[in-house]
């Protein structure tokens, strides 16, 4: 692992996570059983196959679309979206 | 020149999942990206507002299938912020709503290439660009 872990490539892969994901992890897991998890978690993912990419997803979610909305501008719809939820309260 | 990350705005996705205004270039983005395994932010904030929208709308279906696909996908993101970036966004002295100071503050810190489709970007320092210049940049 030491001589792995002097390839700057793959230091860059193993620490490509994003921050939200380290910080939570740093918080949730006591330091005693976090290189533990690690490697448990490495030879889990690293033997898994890769999961297949859904392709045509956005060219297929038209299809699931129940209203017309085609005349809207969705810069409009977003600046409105939170309207209702203040008004609510 | 884009940076190697994209975050992309609330209008962008729902111009798609809703078929509304430029859905096409949009749909055409994301195909791109995903074809090209760009890596792609949206934040949570956007999630929510996308929740909200289809939630109202009553469009069940599109929601389930578009958190199945950012569930499955693995080049898109979910951003969310931490307690010290919330104090960081609520510091934030540019002219912009919520929503916009939380993706221009991502963008920053994440040097990302910001896509989308609101003009209130033009007015700071944020470069961003519409679906239609991002492809051509691709």
């Amino acid at each position: 692992m030491a001589k792995e872990l002097k390839k700057t490539k793959y230091v860059k892969a193993l620490f490509s996570i994003p921050d939200n994901t380290y910080l939570e992890f740093k918080k949730l897991v006591p330091p005693g059983i976090r290189s533990q998890l690690i490697s448990r978690f490495i030879k889990k993912y690293v033997t898994a196959k890769t999961p297949k990419k859904e392709k045509g997803f956005w060219d297929d979610i038209g299809k699931y679309i129940k209203g017309d909305y085609s005349n809207e501008d969705p810069v409009k719809t977003q600046k409105n979206a939170w309207k209702g939820v203040i008004n609510r309260y | 020149m884009l940076g190697k990350v994209l975050l992309i705005d609330t209008n962008v996705f729902l111009s798609v999942l809703l078929k509304q205004n430029r859905f096409e270039e949009s749909k055409d983005l994301l195909n791109k990206a995903n074809e090209l395994n760009l890596k792609i932010l949206i934040s949570d904030f956007a999630v929510y507002s996308i929740f909200l929208l289809l939630n109202e709308r009553g469009e069940d279906k599109v929601f389930n299938r578009f958190i199945q696909y950012l569930e499955e996908s693995n080049n898109i993101f979910i951003y969310r912020l931490q307690p010290s970036e919330i104090k960081e966004v609520y510091k934030l002295k540019q002219k912009l709503d919520l929503d916009d100071k939380i993706h221009y503050y991502i963008a920053k810190k994440k040097k990302a290439s910001f896509v989308t489709y609101d003009r209130d970007f033009r007015k700071t320092d944020l470069a961003s660009l519409t679906p239609a210049q991002t492809l051509k940049e691709l």
